[in-house]
């Protein structure tokens, strides 16, 4: 038993008999404000026996300590509890120390060398170099015995309330006075760690950090993670990897997209269709991001499936309230996906085989420390199945999926590093008929990252995105047609960040985009008896120019604010539409259609894009926040199915159509617990959408080439509250979310055709109104994890019929006004059980087993009501996606 | 197992009425108005709509006041005569090209409606009706199995340079036999040789039935102005229509292209329901409005060229697998072979021949009655 550092002023007081250490120390901590760190290993058996009145904390501890191998070290407001090593010299200041403390590779680090590297006092710079009073610290964030980055990790002090989080390559620096600091690392699916630093200058230090399963076991140290409380965005959702992969899951596979699903304010249409809806929000109004580059069809058959495999996601972002200003071009959220970076030490691999799909991916280095690879694939072996197993319900049908991925990484020299990417999907599906349908993306990008100087980042990078589908029909040779339509991106963006001073941190930077979009077409073969279509291929220019700025004016208050400016030009196709004026467009107004110069422009949109957000800290533990945004929309997505189905198409905004802009404006509260296991947060938002795209009653959007008479332009209002309570930490977690939302939505016209419902506010196809989810997940043992996923939405709304009359022989049902009813309310419970024993890591394969429960009560959840005329009488029918639990079994490996 | 299998096995489509609360249900007049330039009088029907959980489907408009104008000045008059249907007193009426009609109702509340102004367009000529076999796979039968179906198919040629918008409607006449000779079968089911004769009157008749769907096409976006095997009917295997010999009539009306709109959004509203890819319904009105407030009206008022074309088809014409229908009809025992008695059986005599009405009596099902155009 020792005792070091300085003497505590605390003195205690309290009769403790046969009292736990950790019962005590979490009394201690709560009674003095004081912050305990340990491993519960070293105090299991530890009891507290003792009558204190008004004692010192350091003769407290000295006593409860004796006659164990434990050490304790009081420091500020934290008392660290150890065993083994004696910290003792380590706090005395060591002159003249190496300005980089920890950037040699920690490789041969063994364990207890980094779990002691917490307690270390560091000195970062030589002293007296730095005048200012203040310095920056920066480095990287890699995870122990790999070189992973550790991306969006919480770095910060508690003495200054001071923070900060690293970027997508790990990288992090920090503006603090010189002195004295802990600074406190903190990741979800990471062991939180900290550092004692003596801040003399500008520095490096470097931290590695280890990933919480495999290692550490029960330990844990709380109060370090600080999640949605220090953060200045509103309504950003980080979900890691981890947190997906224990979620119940359909058909075996963990889903990234789909797992946004539970959390307040975002929410779907239904079961089979694809893409969500955030905040009111259309699904085309989410950009949604692998790495730099968007992705237009986000999902593998219709919405079951995402289009990225879950083994190359590190992490993902989800920003539905604010948007850093260097994300434009939708309006309602921002969905970065973050994918894995190879490891540059070793092979690695992962792959895993569930009902439906096998996957693979390999990553490792091409050399080492220096550039590494992945490789992903995945596919469906559905066709093989049914090959196995004769179904008369599946005579010609056939369902095939694929995704590749392959990331590539350089590290050029200490401060260039260039990443290649290259994705690509494909679908295909048949349902009995003679009718296939497929539907692709590619995405390949180029990204170069720089580092000018310590305070000075630059990112370059180059993409293209593709989709496209085709729809054949060649059964019937008379008629046989394939419908095509396609979208190519391809942009540019660059972004340069820098850290001025201890409160300011400016980025800026432009992208630019450009748009080709073939609308549809329609070939046919000789012999067939239909017409063929085709139009010109539409084109756009999209700009973004950005400046914003993070500040903090004082202590409290931190601040992001910025502009960007939002252009569009649209290029003539070589054909134009001119209608009569003051008349509504419609086909009977179409004066002419004119030839125009290809590629002129022919009208040019300009917005500039206000963003800001604020976190003003009320106590430690509570915050209060606020944010309004601007966002612009130049690319549409057309739809008047109530599912995103693949043959929806996308449009460009011309001279017809304006783009959709959206006004944001959210206010929170975050609140949290003393140990940061409890968080609870209340989210009200009000969001006005401007030109979102509603349709005439029965508009035709495929091969139509005078679509600008089929769109209306909407007003839409989005409002609503958004209660969410997450339990971090022990053996008991999940979340809970509550959302009440309205989307409504009005057309406006002079003209009564142009106009839905006689332009009064009508439902959007999602405004669900009250939206439960509750996941808790439950660790028996380590390595075994038990979740329970209840949902409970009330049902969308739908359009009925509400009245028939008879023409001729035939009943025809007559309709309400748009979307008046609602379909039954949704209620769904999936239960899973993840069993990962080899926690070993020497082990050479490591697998874990998942069986889940889809729909464990079997409801049958109504997708659509829908009443079909069948000749002199009508039928009512309700269609179920899934009309019963569905169990899986997956296994997935990991070497 | 695969994720197909789980859709098809799991996704279950199933009958639903949901509870739908019609607050404030509003009955509204529904026009059923097709004039055309066939010589007849001018016949509209009027109807109003009943709420969906209605036993009835319509209840027809009586005494309301009906008029048609026409851009030359002229009025007529329709007096309403039966159920719901208003015509003119001159018999010898046709729209003409060039000529623009309007349709006002008087509803007995005192609403009055009145329809755009429809000009009568030429339509195409009919080139040719014909049918044609096609091949199917019945994919709801366990195991599936190939079909032959029997496709009446319609040709239109137009002027060049003119778009035709068109309806079609079709009437069917089949003629059905009730067997010459049937065996009899006593009260236990045991058969005799006896052979039992129906009655000859009874026994020849023809079928009538009228189109129930939707028929529509345009020559938009074609080229050519001409339609080319378009689908009016698809037989199907199983049925007695093509058993002995079959009719079709097929009348092709001619519209504006916003009565082509109207029709297509309720036939997209009523018909083409329920798929993933289905667009949603809403509620779609024709061209007649209401003046006097901003009360709704359905149906239409249209004004065609009218063209058509009858065809026969035998049954040694084509492939179709067909029944006469009679295939399940026994005859009670009786010992009196020269006496057929129909309905109950009397209690004075127990020796009758007693069968279900529909195995000895075509009337049941149509008339006995030669059709004129029967050749």
């Amino acid at each position: 038993m020792a005792v070091i550092g300085q003497e505590s002023k605390i003195s205690i007081s309290g009769n403790f008999v046969d009292e736990p250490f950790l019962a005590f120390s979490k009394t201690v901590e709560l009674d003095y404000d004081l912050n305990f760190f340990f491993y519960s290993d070293d105090v299991k058996h530890l009891k507290v026996n003792g009558n204190f009145k008004q004692v010192s904390l350091s003769k407290c501890l000295s006593e409860i300590l004796d006659g164990t191998s434990l050490f304790f070290t009081i420091k500020n407001k934290q008392v660290f509890i150890y065993s083994g090593i004696n910290l003792h010299p380590l706090f005395l200041v060591q002159k003249n120390k190496t300005v980089e403390v920890e950037n040699k590779s920690e490789e041969q680090m063994s364990r207890e060398r980094l779990l002691a590297k917490q307690y270390e006092l560091l000195n970062i710079g030589l002293p007296g170099s730095q005048n200012s009073g203040y310095a920056i610290v920066s480095g990287r964030i890699s995870v122990y015995n790999n070189t992973l980055n550790v991306q969006g990790c919480n770095v910060y002090t508690q003495e200054e309330k001071r923070g900060t989080s690293s970027d997508s390559k790990g990288n992090y620096s920090l503006r603090l006075p010189l002195g004295n600091h802990t600074i406190i690392y903190s990741s979800v699916g990471m062991e939180p760690t900290q550092r004692q630093i003596n801040l003399y200058a500008n520095g490096k230090l470097n931290v590695e950090m280890e990933t919480k399963v495999n290692l550490l076991g029960d330990v844990e140290i709380m109060g370090n993670n600080k999640g949605n409380l220090n953060r200045v965005e509103l309504g950003m959702e980080h979900i890691d990897m981890k947190s997906v992969k224990n979620l119940p899951r359909l058909l075996g596979e963990p889903d990234i997209i789909n797992s946004t699903l539970i959390l307040p304010g975002v929410a779907t249409v239904g079961e089979g269709a694809s893409g969500f809806n955030v905040r009111g929000g259309k699904t085309d109004q989410n950009l949604i991001l692998i790495d730099q580059t968007p992705i237009y069809y986000p999902s593998h058959f219709f919405g079951n499936f995402s289009a990225i495999s879950s083994d190359v996601v590190s992490d993902a972002n989800l920003y539905k309230g604010s948007f850093p200003v260097k994300y434009g071009g939708r309006i309602s959220s921002v969905y970065q996906i973050n994918t894995k970076k190879g490891d540059a030490k070793k092979i690695k691999g992962a792959g895993g085989i569930s009902p439906v799909s096998a996957k693979f991916m390999i990553e490792g280095p091409m050399k080492k420390d220096k550039s590494s690879f992945l490789l992903s694939f995945r596919s469906t072996y559905s066709d093989w199945v049914l090959n196995q197993v004769t179904v008369d319900q599946l005579y010609n049908s056939s369902v095939n999926f694929y995704d590749i991925q392959s990331k590539f990484n350089f590290k050029l020299n200490e401060k260039n590093n260039l990443t290649f990417n290259l994705y690509g999907s494909e679908d295909g599906f048949k349902l009995r008929s003679d009718t296939t349908y497929n539907y692709y993306n590619i995405l390949a990008s180029s990204s170069l990252e720089t580092r000018l100087e310590n305070n000075w980042k630059m990112q370059n990078s180059i993409s293209l995105s593709a989709f496209g589908y085709n729809i054949a029909s060649k059964g019937d040779s008379l008629r046989a047609f394939e419908i095509t339509h396609s979208l190519q991106n391809y942009s540019l963006k660059n972004l340069v960040e820098k850290t001025i001073n201890k409160n300011v941190k400016v980025n800026l930077g432009g992208e630019l985009q450009l748009y080709f979009v073939n609308p549809g077409e329609r070939e046919i073969p000789q012999s067939s008896e239909l017409t063929p279509f085709s139009t010109e291929t539409e084109r756009g220019l999209e700009y973004g120019l950005f400046a914003g700025v993070e500040f903090s004016p004082f202590e409290r208050l931190k601040l992001e604010s910025g502009v960007r400016l939002a252009g569009y030009l649209s290029l003539a196709d070589g054909q134009k539409n001119i209608y009569k004026e003051g008349l509504p467009l419609t086909e009977d107004n179409l004066i002419e259609t004119v030839e125009t110069d290809v590629n002129s422009i022919e009208k040019h949109y300009i917005y500039p894009e206000f963003r800001f957000a604020s976190n003003y800290s009320l106590s430690r533990y509570t915050a209060l926040k606020f944010s309004y945004n601007i966002t612009t929309q130049f690319l549409h997505m057309l739809t008047n199915t109530s599912a995103i189905s693949p043959t929806d198409t996308w449009k460009l905004s011309d001279e017809y159509l304006d783009p959709q802009r959206g006004h944001l404006l959210s206010a929170g509260f975050v609140k949290t617990n003393y140990h940061n296991t409890l968080e609870m947060s209340v989210e009200g938002f009000y969001k006005r959408m401007d030109n979102i795209k509603e349709y005439k009653a029965g508009a035709d959007l495929l091969l139509n080439d005078h679509i600008e008479t089929e769109i209306l332009n909407g007003k839409g209002k989005s409002y609503g509250a958004e209660f969410s309570l997450q339990k971090n930490g022990g053996r008991f977690y999940g979340r809970m979310g509550y959302t009440y939302s309205r989307t409504l939505i009005r057309t406006e016209s002079d003209f009564e055709e142009e106009l839905i419902n006689d332009g009064e506010f009508f439902p959007a196809n999602y405004d669900k109104p009250h939206n439960l989810n509750i996941l808790a997940n439950l660790e028996p043992a380590r390595g075994i994890v038990f979740s329970v996923m209840t949902s409970y939405s009330t049902g969308r709304p739908i359009t009925y019929p509400v009245s028939k009359y008879k023409l001729g022989e035939q009943v025809i049902l007559h309709y309400s006004d748009y979307n008046q009813f609602r379909i039954p309310d949704y209620f769904r419970i999936d239960v899973s059980l993840t069993i990962d024993r080899n926690l070993r890591k020497d082990k050479l394969i490591d697998g874990s087993w998942s069986f889940s429960v889809y729909n464990l009560t079997g409801r049958k959840n109504a997708y659509s009501v829908y009443y079909r005329s069948e000749g002199d009488h009508y039928e009512g029918y309700k269609l179920s996606i899934f009309g019963s639990a569905i169990p899986t079994v997956t296994y997935n490996f990991k070497f | 197992m695969s994720f197909i299998l789980v859709m098809m096995l799991f996704s279950c489509e199933e009958p639903f009425n949901p509870d739908i609360d019609i607050k404030d249900y509003e009955s509204m007049l529904v026009v059923d108005g097709l004039i055309s330039n066939e010589i007849g009088p001018f016949r509209v029907r009027l109807s109003s709509s009943v709420p969906l959980d209605t036993s009835v489907n319509e209840v027809p408009v009586y005494g309301a006041e009906v008029e048609i104008f026409d851009t030359n000045g002229n009025s007529y008059t329709l007096y309403g005569f039966s159920d719901g249907w208003y015509e003119t007193e001159q018999r010898d009426l046709r729209a003409q090209e060039g000529i623009g009609y309007t349709l006002n109702v008087t509803t007995p509340d005192g609403m009055q409606y009145e329809s755009t102004t429809v000009e009568l367009l030429r339509g195409p000529e009919i080139e040719s009706l014909h049918y044609k076999e096609s091949y199917h796979t019945d994919f709801s039968a366990d195991p599936p199995k190939d079909e032959t179906w029997l496709d009446i198919l319609i040709d239109t040629k137009g002027s060049a340079g003119e778009t035709s918008y068109l309806k079609w409607e079709y009437e069917e006449t089949w003629e059905i036999n009730i067997p010459n000779d049937v065996k009899v079968a006593d009260a236990l089911g045991n058969l005799y040789d006896e052979i039992a004769k129906p009655n000859n009157e009874m026994r020849n008749c023809w079928v009538d039935a009228k189109s129930n769907t939707i028929k529509v096409a345009s020559t938009e976006k074609q080229e050519v102005n001409n339609i080319l095997d378009f689908p009016i009917k698809s037989i199907g295997p199983g049925g007695n229509q093509l058993d002995i010999k079959y009719s079709i009539l097929v009348k092709q009306y001619s519209m504006n292209k916003e009565l082509f709109s109207f029709w297509s959004k309720l036939k997209d509203s009523n018909e083409n329901i329920g798929s993933m890819f289905d667009k949603t319904p809403s509620a779609i009105y024709g061209n007649i409005t209401c003046c006097s407030t901003d009360k709704k009206s359905l149906g239409y008022f249209m004004v065609s060229d009218v063209k058509q074309e009858r065809i026969f088809i035998d049954k040694a014409k084509h492939g179709v697998n067909t029944y006469t229908g009679y295939e399940n009809c026994l005859y009670a025992y009786s010992r009196l072979p020269e006496y057929i008695y129909f309905g109950e059986t009397e209690e004075t005599n127990r020796n009758l021949y007693n069968a279900a009405p529909q195995c000895i009596n075509c009337l049941n099902e149509g008339t006995n009655e030669k059709p004129p155009f029967w050749e």
